[in-house]
């Protein structure tokens, strides 16, 4: 079985990555034989929100696979942190999911060594760096400067991070590096970080594999805009995005694209940016709302993982693009292409319904006397226990809470309707009405259909053998797989 | 069955007053009508509850409703049986109302009630011991 290094760099690298994991969560499965997923954040600014929540799920998801086990579509596939990989003792700690940037706590000028440098480095310097770059206070970042970004984070391959990586990755493994081409984080990181995968240095453990390793990347063009209203002059301008990014794509076709040996899938996503995030230059401020195409990033990664037999190492690049089925800005289902719904529709839906379950109708599930809540189903203590309320039903939140700023963002991805109760609980999917009955005829939405099917399910003893944590979300995997199909009308 | 369920309700009366209409009810085999409903109401009707409704919401007050539904249909019947008695409507026929004379409708009245109590008892009794194993989603139910 093989391993998949993800490398989120800055705050869009944590929300695709993200996006990922909500995903994973969901039953979407990684092809040819990639059973593990290793998500490597690499952002300066570790107290950015996006960061601090992306790395709260991964921890939740991972509590949850750790307790419930594997071999269900529901987090079916393996997280691991580097240190776990190399260490399968170390418990989990969500810091392990980024990597450490020496220097990147300072000014930029420390970081260098500004002040010590003779006359003619510092006029050097000076000629590749404003004052404002030397002055620069990089713990929220490198803020839209890419010229400060490549100088740091050249330095991450000294790091204990990149080491552990080296360490546990093996032959078959592969890489996704996800970053933006606006910014300064991910513009300067991805090329550093490719041309280090690249560099075969004998003196670096396993070099010789990675160097050879199939590497897959996602650029993001200008998907957003930030604002504020206050009119003062800001250090990150959306107006110079697509400035950079046309430097930035420059810069990469010399150094990647007509590199054949550099990188074997390329994908470019953005949107005409009509969207506006509030003006937050890092920290806990930097929590912008998920976006459309950081799923469809997170796409490009399961993409990247059918497409690896198809790569031939002499190959050149091959050069993807995302688009949906109609311009419409209010996207469903329906709005995108074959291949995306394929892979969105069932997953997505069966998580979504998992959540409305949960808040709709476990009351009654709960109180009801069937089979689920005796010998050999779920006892009452489980709804009280950490796997329970700390982990599951805080990943939920942050599902639908993900699911919820997709819905709110520009363009909007709303797949589903937002209204339900028990009694019309499958009524959810827009454009897959279910019937809610009448006088004559049945209701055939009601969350007591799938009460029913889980005291069925208990009763013949089909997941008896499992922990309590397993057979909760067995019993709900296989029902509302069932359930899903069902209203999709899928055979 | 006549002899054993005449044990069950004669016992609750008293028997020097109640020996004639006692005596009718029993020479009509009427007792053993009344065993055997009270046996096949509540397993008819827990069979339908817990094999063919099993009801996933409002599942406990289904089974109470499903109890009233029991004990009002076998004190209907036992209603029913008693006054198609032909000697019990001889006695009500004849009956002139004197003092200390039985009145056999209040008797029938008691005798639907004991049936009452008794289809009361032995379908919580059913409901705990056998049949709400055939449920998959009253399992528990009453508890």
């Amino acid at each position: 079985m093989a391993k998949l290094y993800v490398f989120g760099i800055g705050g869009t690298g944590s929300r695709v990555i993200k996006a990922l994991t909500m995903l994973l969560a969901s039953g979407v499965k990684l092809a040819n034989g990639f059973d593990t997923v290793v998500p490597i954040i690499i952002d300066p600014d570790t107290a950015n929100g996006d960061l601090n929540r992306t790395g709260d799920i991964l921890l939740k998801y991972q509590n949850i696979v750790k307790e419930a086990g594997n071999g269900k579509s529901f987090f079916g596939t393996k997280i691991k942190t580097l240190t776990q990989l190399t260490n399968e003792h170390v418990p989990n700690i969500s810091n392990n999911f980024k990597f450490s940037i020496d220097g990147s706590g300072q000014k930029f000028g420390d970081s260098i060594d500004y002040n010590g440098l003779d006359d003619e480095n510092k006029a050097l310097i000076d000629l590749l760096f404003s004052k404002d770059n030397i002055n620069a206070d990089m713990t929220v970042g490198f803020k839209g400067n890419p010229n400060i970004g490549s100088v740091v984070l050249n330095k991450i391959v000294g790091s204990e991070e990149y080491k552990e990586f080296a360490n546990s990755f093996n032959l078959g493994d592969a890489i996704f590096i996800i970053s933006s081409i606006f910014g300064g984080t991910g513009a300067s990181g991805f090329p550093l970080l490719l041309k280090n995968f690249r560099t075969n240095d004998p003196t670096k453990l396993n070099s010789n594999i990675i160097s050879a390793a199939k590497i897959g990347a996602i650029s993001y063009l200008p998907y957003f805009k930030v604002s504020d209203n206050d009119g003062n002059q800001k250090e990150i301008e959306s107006a110079t995005f697509f400035g950079k990014a046309k430097a930035a794509l420059s810069y990469y076709e010399h150094a990647i694209f007509n590199n054949q040996n550099s990188l074997n899938v390329f994908y470019y996503i953005g949107d005409n940016a009509n969207n506006n995030m509030k003006y937050a230059v890092g920290n806990a401020e930097q929590k912008n709302d998920a976006h459309f195409v950081e799923l469809a990033g997170a796409l490009a990664i399961v993409d990247f993982t059918k497409d690896l037999p198809n790569i031939n190492l002499n190959n050149k690049i091959n050069i993807k693009e995302f688009g949906v089925e109609n311009g419409d800005f209010n996207l469903k289902f329906d709005s995108l292409g074959q291949d995306s719904k394929d892979e969105l529709k069932v997953p997505l839906s069966k998580l979504y319904l998992f959540d409305k379950f949960i808040k709709k109708s476990m009351e009654e599930l709960k109180k009801s006397p069937g089979s689920f809540n005796g010998d050999g189903g779920i006892s009452a203590n489980f709804y009280i226990s950490d796997f329970y309320k700390i982990d599951f039903v805080t990943f939920l939140k942050y599902f639908k809470e993900w699911m919820d700023e997709m819905k709110g963002n520009d363009i909007s991805f709303a797949p589903f309707h937002d209204n339900q109760t028990h009694d019309n609980l499958f009524d959810f999917i827009i454009g897959n009405e279910v019937s809610k009955g009448g006088t004559f005829s049945k209701n055939k939405a009601t969350g007591d259909i799938l009460i029913k099917n889980a005291n069925e399910l208990i009763k013949v003893g089909k997941f008896n053998s499992e922990t309590e944590e397993s057979r909760f979300l067995k019993v709900f995997d296989y029902l509302l797989e069932i359930q899903v199909k069902n209203i999709l009308n899928i055979k | 069955m006549n002899n054993f369920i005449a044990m069950l309700y004669e016992f609750l009366f008293n028997y020097d007053t109640y020996q004639t209409l006692l005596g009718m009810v029993f020479d009509n085999l009427d007792y053993g009508k009344m065993g055997w409903m009270l046996i096949l109401v509540p397993v008819i009707s827990l069979i339908m509850f817990y094999k063919f409704w099993d009801p996933v919401k409002g599942a406990k007050l289904k089974w109470y409703l499903s109890l009233v539904f029991i004990i009002i249909l076998c004190y209907a019947i036992t209603t029913g049986i008693l006054y198609n008695n032909s000697e019990i409507l001889q006695y009500i026929g004849n009956a002139t109302g004197a003092v200390g004379e039985v009145d056999a409708d209040y008797f029938i009245l008691q005798m639907s009630i004991i049936s009452l109590v008794y289809a009361l008892i032995i379908s919580i009794v059913f409901s705990i011991t056998f049949f709400r194993f055939l449920s998959t989603n009253n399992r528990y139910n009453p508890f």
